[in-house]
């Protein structure tokens, strides 16, 4: 389980990312989603004990992240947003130095580096230096290390960013395969509706909804996304929500839609995305 | 107990995962280590008739193991801000003192070209002898781990990737041609010498003239630049371990 009780982080700079955010949650994967600066890597950053809280408690699996920051580093495995392999070691050297960071044998390291890279598609590759993979390739690294930790949660932030569609679904058949529990963060809605069992939303650091993707939807049943009009306006698009009865009224001069996830995405947002 | 304490097998992993690596696949990094002491040692040649070539291959040494310490600072804002491997194995059991031990490691390995060179070059000019090799080892060990230390110290102070570099190519041309690592250290005043010998390079290189016999060393001055450099190696670990950035405030 992870929890957050009033958790507040404020930066440096006065920047307030984590607002008194209180939730928790028991799913198998649970995916952050909001918009840049919801407060989600910094959320995730946190739960990874890389980052302290300015105040308020987070605990991983009943453990407070801070006080109990070594046995709650002993059951997570956290891949950071943007990380990038170094680029003349091979994915078989970054897998081995990072299962022996968690405590593994070189003889278990090496054992199950090659299993696991066998298993994600790199085994090819596994003594090829890593500034001569392709992005997917390198990404994989990433999420070859995710499973071959075999952790109790892991914490993805942004796993599949820049990827291909190819690379996404790879990538994505892998985390399916996991079988600790996940902590994802996305951008993608379509990866959160793949992936989720449970989705909590944030904004400007503050908790703004939770639940599992068929709940948070059948709160808006009643409701279309009108496109052409409306006061919710995407760049030149301009979006309205109107009850599914009023819809008759728009058929013929705008598009008409079911809400989606990244209807939830924008509504819940609480304004327009140019904002 | 400390062996227990610190996990060897990471050290040694990282070792391979970033030294062995970069001698497997970027020697040309290795070759540049090594072209400034050499370009130094060539000029030093040229210019004093060979009569100061044991000065300059004794300072090349110092340099290329200094070299390797401060320009861990590059190494360390790399990986902690572009490729993010500290976020991630901040989240792991290791802790700074094993990053920062991987790190001076896989480092020392990375530069064992050069060194093993100079050491050469000391014995054929009969500098290293069977008396003062475990002297130059301790000395060089106090020296690449305050070196470290302050890299790792002021790597975490650096806020963009951009400056990592920078700062160290900046700090090893000033700390390692500036003291006298390459010439005899009483060519500067006194006043001028203590005033330098808090610097790693300067301690350290008084220690090696007089351990080589390149020049006589007073006891008082051979002691207080022994304590210098063991309470700076000391200090600055405990510093760069305690205050440096590893989970992030």
């Amino acid at each position: 389980m992870i929890e957050a009780i009033n958790l507040t982080k404020v930066y440096k700079d006065g920047i307030k990312a984590l607002d008194n955010l209180t939730f928790s949650s028991n799913a198998r994967v649970v995916t952050l989603l909001g918009r840049n600066g919801a407060g989600k890597t910094t959320l995730t950053r946190i739960l990874s004990t890389q980052l302290l809280p300015t105040s308020g408690l987070a605990r991983v699996e009943g453990y407070d992240v801070v006080k109990d920051a070594n046995k709650v580093r002993k059951m997570i495995a956290s891949i950071p947003q943007e990380a990038k392999p170094v680029g003349i070691a091979s994915p078989m050297e970054h897998l081995v130095m990072y299962l022996t960071a968690r405590g593994f044998s070189f003889k278990d390291a090496n054992e199950v580096s090659r299993k696991v890279l066998k298993e994600v598609g790199l085994w090819e590759v596994k003594d090829k230096p890593s500034d001569e993979l392709s992005g997917g390739m390198k990404r994989k690294i990433f999420v070859a290390m995710a499973l071959a930790a075999n952790a109790e949660v892991v914490l993805l932030d942004e796993p599949t960013t820049g990827l291909d569609p190819y690379s996404r679904l790879e990538v994505w058949s892998i985390l399916k395969s996991i079988k600790s529990k996940i902590v994802l963060t996305t951008h993608y809605m379509e990866e959160a509706q793949e992936l989720s069992d449970e989705v909590i939303l944030l904004n400007k650091g503050r908790l703004i909804a939770k639940g599992s993707i068929e709940e948070l939807l059948s709160r808006f049943k009643d409701k279309v996304r009108v496109e052409g009009v409306g006061d919710i306006k995407i760049g030149r698009l301009r979006i309205s929500y109107i009850d599914r009865d009023k819809a008759t009224d728009f058929i013929g001069k705008y598009v008409i839609k079911p809400i989606t996830l990244e209807d939830m995405f924008i509504i819940y947002g609480g304004e327009s995305l140019e904002d | 107990m400390v062996v227990k304490v610190l996990k060897t097998k990471y050290i040694l992993a990282f070792t391979i995962f970033y030294g062995y690596s970069s001698i497997k696949r970027g020697f040309v990094y290795v070759l540049t280590y090594l072209s400034i002491p050499l370009a130094e040692l060539f000029l030093i040649y040229i210019i004093t008739h060979g009569v100061f070539v044991r000065f300059a291959i004794v300072g090349g040494l110092i340099s290329v193991i200094a070299n390797n310490g401060f320009s861990s600072i590059g190494d360390f804002v790399f990986l902690r801000l572009e490729s993010r491997l500290q976020d991630l194995l901040v989240a792991t059991e290791i802790g700074p003192s094993d990053y920062i031990l991987g790190l001076m490691i896989a480092n020392l390995l990375y530069s064992s070209p050069g060194i093993i060179l100079y050491i050469i070059l000391a014995l054929i000019y009969h500098i290293l002898t069977l008396v003062n090799f475990f002297p130059f080892v301790i000395v060089m060990m106090l020296l690449l781990f305050t070196t470290s230390a302050i890299g790792f110290f002021l790597a975490s102070l650096v806020p963009h990737t951009r400056y990592g570099w920078g700062l160290a190519g900046l700090l090893s041309s000033i700390l390692t041609i500036i003291p006298p690592v390459f010439y005899p250290y009483n060519f500067l005043p006194k006043a001028i010498y203590l005033i330098m010998l808090p610097i790693p390079t300067t301690a350290a290189a008084i220690l090696m003239q007089g351990f080589s016999n390149l020049i006589s060393v007073n006891r008082k001055m051979f002691v207080l630049s022994f304590l210098i450099l063991l309470i700076e190696s000391i200090v600055f670990f405990f510093l760069s371990v305690r205050f440096s950035r590893w989970r992030e405030k």
